[in-house]
């Protein structure tokens, strides 16, 4: 197992109840599981349990075998080499797309990462875009900055929350195709986050269905929604 | 049976739980010890250490002196801060509270002029005002001159004694209102329409929904308001000295300079920390559970109401005599008396005392807000209570009189000099004794004491606008916190920094306590260059060093005013 998450509990600090309960997933390498689930069920701390920005209070959180945190680790999401694409991009609003893209690549020597951000413009299909800042662009555009920026330094697993939230419906239909595209092109293990059948059946490999903080069900998404 | 098996169960998972966080306590150790979290308790330390000296110096054995100074002086001294504190308070909530009225709720000729004129007396320092009406009323000055060559009459001298109790509340109240005037209104313009239609259709009057409420609503923006004023009339020493009024601020001086008793300095001091501590506990207990989340945006904002004819000319009235007292006035009379004396004072020393004030103002500004965007990045990383402590203990400061800081400071720096005395005969040479608390380096010291809560506020705001979001996509991106802290957070945090950097900047340019005890011997800056003058009966001779303290202020109140108005 590429990903494993085992028996996770976590409460924020003001919270009074567990967001996250004995929660436990894996994934295989290469696959692009969905979690799915109403608003507020724990989808998004899920995710940034995974990465790292929160600490669970048990359990343990393993990729390709090295533990990320348990009860006497904590590998900072610096180091867990993973991209993570956000629900609202937090595209840095001061850096150009270029800026954006190359902000992970630090330790590239400066021609390898002339190369790749033009692989991933294209990858992306952002191509003179490079020049403009965030704001100079659509949400469609926005979010394929996100995703490129995310996919830019090669991590090992890819997250995504609700990467289609913002988007119209037209243009949901299309970003998806591509996401998935992208994903099978790149053969990045995934894991993303929506409360749309849609985006489930369309891109998913395996989908787990959390509710209130616990999975009731795993299973094949053309079965389960 | 049963029973105790569940108990035993039951103690045994509390047991584990127990010793579940206990496992934990290592990583919890090593995640929260870096650079930001070290380095900001070394600062709030530094910070406190000092402060908690005059505490304990309370309870030290009291001299002889001290004995004296309690039968027989400090009643006086807590009558007349109390005095000068009441009076105070009660002008400023008026006059604050009123215009801010005015200003919001109804539309009158200038009024968008006087929205920001009237915080205008901000930028002239209580003790310059002071300096400079005293010589508006001297025998001397304009008005009795004017009476006696012009009109022919030769006044009693006691209708002109401004260096009086009563003088100095007039004189603190009149430049110290902006306080409550500027978060009065801040308050009244986010208030909607709404608010104020559905009182009318009640039937009330203007002033009875002024009364019943609109008061009532605004108490924690008056509070808020009003205790600035009150921590700014318990911190000066210029306004009371030159007036003559025995309160803390000048026992203080008194005892230290005047006496060498600093046993006596630090005990008052002590008092008047508890007197200060008292006022922060009373505010916030009388603001108690009303915050100031008033009204996000307000649905349909508030529009002001078209005064005509009488109402509308005594608004104006009124705004324009506050404005013309507090600001146009001084200012004036200080450009004329600029006039007559620069060619005198436009010296070597002058110009040196002009650099020093630069010099300290700039470099504190510098340290403050680095240390300001430690503690705020320390703040905002923490996932625990600490960060929320911290960022108290920030702002402690500035509730802090100067005089009281003065003397923690002193006390510290004199035992840190003979701490390390060995050091500095192989490095300096000579036997030089006092180093650190005979250099600017003490001044500076307590400047960050008393001014760091004003740019780690403008700081700390300028972390909350940008939100936890960016940081996070950068951790993810494989930057830790200080490339983070480099690349995403500095470059948008510039305006906030940018903005903490001025208003600490102006508010050294204007300090006088700290700076008239703490300098070095013979050196000199604009405040204390205006306060020397002043009390060497050279008013018109302070006028260039205020001017130039008070076009800063200006020019800073402009540019905030400015771009405050614009987002
Ligand atoms: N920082 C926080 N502090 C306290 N409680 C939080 C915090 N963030 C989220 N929660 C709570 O945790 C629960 C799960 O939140 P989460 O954001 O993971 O839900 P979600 O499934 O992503 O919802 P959505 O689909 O609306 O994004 C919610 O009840 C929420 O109120
Ligand atoms: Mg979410």
């Amino acid at each position: 197992m590429f990903l494993e998450v085992e028996n996770i509990s976590f409460q924020y600090p003001n919270s009074p109840d567990y967001v996250l309960k004995n929660f436990t997933l894996t994934v295989p390498k290469g696959i692009t599981l969905a979690i799915w689930g109403e608003s507020g069920s724990g989808k998004s701390t899920a995710l940034r349990l995974i990465s790292g920005l929160e600490i669970p209070q048990q359990g343990r959180i393993k990729i390709s075998g090295k533990i990320m945190v348990d009860h006497n680790t904590f590998v900072p999401p610096e180091k867990r080499g993973i991209g993570m694409v956000f629900q609202d991009y937090a595209l840095f609003p001061h850096m150009t797309v270029a800026r954006n893209i190359l902000f992970g690549l630090n330790k590239m020597p400066a021609e390898a990462k002339k190369v790749r951000l033009q692989e991933i413009l294209a990858l992306v299909d952002l191509k003179g875009f490079e020049h403009r800042y965030p704001y100079e662009l659509s949400g469609g555009q926005q979010q394929r900055v996100a995703l490129a920026r995310a996919i830019a330094p090669k991590p090992h697993l890819l997250l995504l929350d609700e990467p289609f939230s913002n988007l119209d419906s037209s243009l949901k239909t299309k970003i998806r195709q591509e996401l998935k595209t992208i994903i099978v092109q790149t053969g990045i293990t995934t894991v993303f986050v929506t409360h749309d059948r849609e985006d489930v059946k369309c891109i998913a490999d395996i989908v787990v269905i959390l509710q209130k903080g616990r999975i009731m069900e795993i299973g094949n998404p053309s079965e389960l929604l | 049976m049963k029973s105790v098996g569940n108990k035993l169960k039951r103690v045994a998972w509390r047991a584990t739980l127990y010793l579940q966080e206990v496992v934990k306590v290592p990583r919890n150790i090593k995640l929260n010890l870096n650079f930001w979290s070290i380095a900001s308790f070394m600062i709030l330390l530094l910070l406190l250490l000092p402060n908690l000296n005059i505490l304990a110096g309370l309870l030290e054995e009291p001299t002889e002196n001290w004995l004296h100074i309690r039968t027989y002086l400090l009643q006086s001294y807590i009558k007349n801060s109390l005095v000068l504190v009441g009076a105070t308070a009660v002008m400023t909530i008026i006059t604050g509270t009123l215009l801010a009225y005015l200003v919001a709720f109804y539309d009158f000729p200038l009024r968008g002029f006087m929205r920001w004129a009237l915080i205008l007396p901000l930028a002239v320092p209580p003790y310059m005002a002071a300096y400079t009406y005293s010589g508006i009323v001297s025998f001397t000055g304009p008005i009795q001159t004017f009476l006696r060559n012009t009109v022919g009459v030769s006044p009693n001298q006691k209708y002109f004694q401004i260096m009086s109790p009563e003088g100095a509340v007039f004189i603190f109240s009149l430049f110290l209102y902006p306080y409550v005037y500027l978060m009065v209104k801040a308050f009244f313009e986010k208030q909607s329409s709404a608010l104020i239609e559905s009182a009318q259709l009640l039937g009330r009057s203007p002033v009875e929904i002024l009364i019943y409420t609109l008061l009532p609503l605004a108490r924690p923006a008056i509070i808020g308001g009003v205790s600035l004023v009150i921590m700014e009339v318990l911190n000066d020493y210029g306004v009371v000295h030159y007036f003559g009024i025995p309160v803390f601020s000048t026992a203080i001086f008194r005892a230290w300079f005047g006496m060498g008793d600093l046993n006596s300095a630090i005990k008052l001091a002590g008092l008047l920390m508890i007197l200060v501590f008292a006022t922060v506990v009373i505010e916030k207990l009388l603001r108690g559970r009303l915050s100031f989340s008033y009204s996000k945006s307000a649905v349909r904002p508030l529009v002001p109401r078209r005064l005509h004819k009488t109402p509308a000319i005594l608004a104006l009235t009124f705004c324009l005599l506050i404005f013309s007292f507090g600001f146009v006035i001084p200012v004036f009379q200080l450009f004329y008396w600029g006039l007559l004396t620069y060619r005198s004072i436009l010296n070597y020393e002058f110009i040196a005392s002009l650099f020093n004030s630069v010099m300290l103002a700039g470099i504190t500004s510098s340290v403050i807000v680095i240390l300001a965007l430690i503690i705020g990045n320390f703040a905002r990383i923490s996932t625990n209570q600490l960060g929320n402590i911290v960022s108290r203990i920030a702002l402690i400061g500035y509730s802090i009189p100067g005089t009281v800081i003065a003397i923690g400071v002193v006390t510290f720096f004199i035992q840190m000099d003979s701490r390390i005395y060995w050091l500095y005969k192989p490095i300096i040479g000579g036997s030089k004794k006092l180093v650190l608390s005979t250099s600017i380096v003490m001044l500076v010291f307590a400047y960050i004491i008393r001014f760091l809560a004003i740019g780690y506020n403008a700081v700390d705001s300028g972390f909350e606008k940008i939100g936890r979001k960016y940081f996070e996509a950068s951790r993810t991106l494989g930057a830790n916190i200080a490339r983070t802290f480099l690349l995403v957070d500095l470059p948008m945090l510039k305006p906030a920094v940018t903005g903490g950097f001025i208003l600490v900047f102006v508010d050294i340019l204007k300090e006088l306590p700290l700076t008239l005890i703490l300098r070095p011997f013979n050196f000199h800056t604009l405040a204390t260059k205006a306060f020397q003058y002043a009390n060497d009966e050279m008013v018109q001779e302070a006028a260039i060093a205020s001017l130039i303290i008070i076009t800063v202020s200006f020019l800073s109140i402009y540019l905030f005013y400015k771009t405050a108005e614009r987002t």
